[in-house]
């Protein structure tokens, strides 16, 4: 074969089997191989701006996505401004026609418009509508959204989707960095790897499921979307109205719960909790229940137990309002859910989900790592150890109810005991090369037959005492030695007398250093919307309902929200109008007008919550909501009645979503819970920073959220749930250090 | 084409005061004006065309941007290909010399420049081209089959020393024989993707062709070698037909390796 001219091999000119057929030459020709190694696929130059590209004159950047990066532009023909995209790579010029395509055919106040498409050189773009605004997740972060808020963006962007099924297109790329929020309008965008309908089956009549299989190496390469806001389908190439959908409910979780609803950095590890239904569900969230079972729904990971289009999931998530025709029509869309629900039900085993929850550690990724890093033996060890999780869970999770506090405290015990295993070899498996961890047994890794009878007499840890015991430290002394070794571990001596809830769920948020009087939280379902005092009168409890006198301030009652000063003579309720609380004497049962001193704007975060006060009421940790994660804070006030400081990050926190519930009286041991235990961080004195020994207080290791200490900390109460959020049996516990 | 260009500068310097004429007015009414014939001439022409008569004239907005664009053509190959600072400065030169002088019987390039084909495709194409010679890269030619078996080499895995030291040579020329026969597309795929390190995604781009077609070259070159491997082995050597398995099976292991390898 003949070396074309450097002109014919730019040029448009020769059909596909010629250049081919001197791609195949190329490979064995010299000359012609440097040519080929040269040719545009992948990145081209990068646009500069004052550049042209056809008609346009490219001004700033504006944004870069995957496919191509948007600048601002000037038509100069019609001396408008428009966004142009101009695509990385201009062999990509079939999918961008295809957008252009599937956008021509749409005129939707939702959908961005397309004025032009084109190549000229190496550049493929399109040309369309500059919205003066700024992306879905710009704005979430730009501010604290209310829920009405969040919600009436997403059901704007929401229709611009159902507008382009309707039209037959696929967006296959939603995500919040795709959703411009300007003024009074909200526009979907980066339709560019949208297909139509008809298109998805290749040219040779396969579907991308049947491609060989060495295509697995590479398969992440060739899957187009972002994996985080992708549906399981879509891996395989399957993208249908029901995965934007999925796209969708990702984004609104997301920006409505603060995190994602999987966790996992790769594709893989999502798409299995979506496949195992494992949806993390932050706590603190107070998102409508109804809202968060529609985007469950949304999430399913079989297509065919979403909605069955756009529109139904608006329906589903739209605010409700008065009127008979709309409740009517509210109405059939519960009885529809309800319908589904029930007949899903039996397909979707909770109990067998939370024994499959493993599997999200224990993917085939982490599974090469090991065998990668330590061999195959290794590798099907933990294998076997993960079965034996599985089913062990699956197991206790199945176990008939009980409420025998005795009974209830040792499966909490073991179902905490199995997420700490679970949690630990999480741990391992991002790095299975650190040899402390390379025993399974050994290091952290928790030996499954440790938690099939827990032992509630277990000894707090051996970590280093900072006071030079040689014993176990005493999280709940007075700072001093225990005096033996023996054992530091709780009891749990049963529900507290006298509370009765008129909630299904509640929360304990505070307590007096006696335990004379505790706050609480209780509320419907899941909503924890109602906040009461309870005094110990004699043997029993007596609650009173502080909710009604809140109407009117600046506060919310949601959870987290509150705290009780530990003599119980004033209550901290977080602010509603920016991140911080609101303090009011309490007389009693009666609150005082507001403290306003306390009403600081404690963080820069978007929320403070999970408030814990010291003894002398100078001291006040927070959680705030930094950065998509949970963040422990410090504040300090030099006198009681002095406004609180900015909050500063408390150090020696290593888990995310870990909260203090308590201080003991001595100042000198913060109690951190997270869901799966409780633990004590100490310090020496209390100008001193916390420290972490290592240690975990093994009877808190409970399913309810907080445990907090009383009685000098040798006492706890602590909230048992069972059943999650919508028992009927709500229960205070309380336990006693043994 | 020529005529018309000639016709278009004439008629600019006869009438400097007329500045809405633009060459692609000129020519799309002259087109309508003479019927289709000039319109298939001048229809598919890149607007480069306008820039290139400008540089060749000695427009020095034009020259510049031309040389801007050479000199980034350069540095794109240069990525691409792996070539020194000093190799794309040479080559730099070299590419405007080529570019806007002539000297002997060469024509400058930009005069020859027809505006069939994109600028920058073109200017890529001779950086490509002028990398290569600098580089020396000419003498690939004979390096591809021998750097394809290096990639397999059995003396890197130990399990394969025996068999290697007792049926080198045969393993050897069963391997160069079957390299050898594979279709052309075979062995350009093969290349590309065991040497060039083209993804499945790449070939498919460069090929035009969907990329589960890419890959199933892809793995119907393998079995091509394989099978012509296996012929070969069992022809020539007098071992068992489970002994001929086993030795493919470690050669083509080495080709599973580095296809891990290099796709990972």
């Amino acid at each position: 074969m003949e070396c074309p001219s450097a002109e014919r091999l730019a040029s448009n000119e020769m059909t596909r089997e010629e250049r081919n057929a001197w791609l195949d030459h190329a490979a064995v020709c010299s000359r012609c191989h440097a040519i080929a190694m040269v040719m545009s696929t992948g990145p081209g130059e990068p646009v500069e701006p004052s550049e042209r590209i056809g008609r346009f004159v490219i001004g700033r950047e504006l944004g870069r996505g995957a496919m191509g990066t948007v600048f601002a532009a000037e038509d100069p023909e019609l001396a408008r401004p428009i966004a142009i995209k101009v695509l990385h790579d201009a062999t990509a010029a079939d999918r961008l026609r295809r957008e252009a395509r599937a956008l021509a055919r749409l005129d939707h106040p939702n959908v961005v418009r397309v004025y032009d498409v084109g190549v000229t050189g190496e550049h493929a773009f399109v040309a369309m509508e500059l919205i003066a605004g700024e992306n879905l997740r710009q704005w979430l972060q730009a501010a604290p959204r209310s829920l009405p808020e969040i919600i009436d963006v997403f059901l704007q962007a929401g229709r611009g989707l159902a507008a382009a099924h309707a039209a037959g297109i696929v967006h296959r790329d939603f995500k919040p960095d795709n959703v411009l929020v300007a003024p009074g309008r909200v526009v979907v965008g980066d339709f560019g790897l949208s297909r139509l309908g008809g298109e998805i089956v290749t040219s040779t009549g396969t579907s991308s499921l049947d491609v060989p299989s060495e295509d697995k190496l590479t398969v992440t390469g060739a899957v187009i979307g972002t994996p985080a806001y992708m549906a399981p389908e879509q891996a395989t190439g399957d993208a249908t109205p029901a995965s934007d959908q999925f796209a969708f409910c990702v984004a609104a979780w997301e920006a409505l719960f603060g995190a994602r609803p999987f966790s996992g950095t790769t594709l893989r590890e999502m798409r299995e909790q979506a496949s195992a239904g494992r949806v993390l569900r932050p706590v603190g969230a107070t998102v409508p229940r109804r809202i968060e079972r529609a985007l469950r729904r949304g999430l399913s990971a079989r297509s065919e137990e979403r909605f069955e289009t756009m529109d139904a999931l608006l329906a589903a998530i739209a605010p409700r309002r008065r009127g008979w025709m709309i409740a009517a029509s509210a109405a059939v869309v519960a009885i529809a859910a309800l319908a589904w629900w029930q007949l899903s039900r039996p397909q979707a085993d909770p109990c067998e989900r939370e024994g499959t929850a493993i599997f999200a550690d224990w993917t085939d990724a982490a599974r090469d790592r090991v065998r990668t890093a330590l061999g195959e033996d290794r590798s099907a060890q933990i294998t076997r150890y993960a079965e034996a999780w599985r089913d062990a869970r699956t197991a206790l999770c199945r176990a008939p109810s009980t409420t025998d506090p005795a009974e209830v405290e040792q499966r909490a015990a073991r179902t905490a005991c199995y997420e700490r295993a679970r949690v630990e070899l999480a741990r391992w498996l991002r790095n299975p090369a650190v040899p402390q961890y390379g025993q399974l047994g050994q290091g952290r890794m928790i030996p499954l037959a440790a938690c099939e009878n827990v032992a509630l007499t277990e000894a707090p840890g051996t970590a280093a005492d900072p006071r030079g015991c040689g014993c176990p430290y005493s999280p709940c002394g007075d700072g001093t030695c225990t005096g033996e070794c023996s054992a530091r571990a709780f009891r749990m001596v049963g529900p507290l007398p006298g509370i009765a809830l008129p909630g299904r769920q509640e929360a304990v948020c505070g307590a007096t250093s006696d335990g004379a009087r505790l706050l609480y939280l209780a509320g419907q379902r899941c909503g924890l919307d109602h906040l009461y005092i309870a005094d110990r009168i004699g043997d029993h409890y007596e609650s009173f309902d502080l909710t009604p006198q809140l109407g009117g301030h600046d506060v919310i009652v949601r959870e987290g929200c509150c705290t009780l000063s530990r003599d119980g003579s004033a209550v901290l309720v977080e602010r509603k109008s920016a991140p911080g609380f609101i303090r009011f004497p309490l007389d009693g049962t009666t609150l005082g007008a507001p403290d306003t001193a306390t009403a600081t704007r404690l963080t820069d975060g978007t929320r403070a919550w999970m408030p814990v006060l010291s003894r002398d009421d100078r001291e006040l940790y927070f959680l705030t909501d930094l950065l998509e994660r949970a963040w422990l804070y410090k504040s300090v006030r030099p006198a009681p009645d002095a406004p609180f400081g900015h909050g500063t990050k408390v150090a020696g926190r290593a888990e995310t979503y870990e909260y203090a519930t308590g201080i003991s009286d001595d100042g000198l041991t913060l109690f951190m819970a997270s869901e799966f235990s409780t633990r004590p961080l100490v310090r020496e004195s209390v100008e001193a920073g916390f420290g972490d020994l290592g240690l975990t207080i093994p009877p808190a290791r409970l399913p309810g959220w907080r445990a907090i200490p009383i009685q000098g900390c040798r006492q706890l109460v602590t909230t048992v749930t069972p059943g999650g959020c919508e028992s009927e049996q709500p229960t205070l516990f309380e336990a006693v250090q043994m | 084409m020529d005529a018309v260009v000639a016709l278009y500068e004439r008629a600019r310097m006869t009438w400097p005061e007329i500045a809405r004429v633009t060459p692609a007015r000129f020519a799309t009414e002259l087109a309508r004006r003479l019927g289709a014939s000039l319109d298939a001439a001048v229809a598919g022409l890149h607007d480069d065309i306008y820039l290139v008569i400008g540089a060749s004239d000695g427009d020095p907005a034009a020259a510049e941007t031309c040389d801007k664009l050479a000199s980034r053509a350069v540095d794109f190959a240069a990525s691409r290909l792996g070539a020194t600072a000093t190799q794309s400065d040479d080559v730099r030169s070299e590419m405007r010399r080529l570019l806007f002088t002539s000297d002997g019987g060469r024509p400058a390039a930009l005069a020859t420049f027809t505006g069939r084909g994109d600028l920058r495709g073109y200017l890529r194409v001779m950086a490509a081209r002028e990398l290569a010679r600098r580089m020396r890269l000419d003498r690939r030619e004979t390096e591809l089959d021998s750097s394809v078996l290096e990639l397999f080499d059995p003396a890197l895995d130990p399990e394969v020393a025996m068999l290697r030291d007792r049926y080198r040579d045969a393993v050897e020329a069963a391997f160069t024989a079957a390299l050898a026969e594979l279709s052309p597309r075979a062995r350009a795929v093969l290349r590309y993707h065991l040497v060039d390190g083209w993804t499945v995604d790449q070939l498919g781009a460069r090929y035009a062709t969907h990329r589960s077609t890419a890959s199933r070259w892809l793995v119907a070159a393998r079995e091509e070698l394989r099978t012509g491997i296996r012929s070969r082995l069992a022809a020539q050597l007098i071992i068992s037909e489970s002994q001929v398995d086993a030795i493919v099976a470690l050669v083509t292991s080495r080709i599973e390796v580095s296809l891990d390898r290099l796709l990972a």
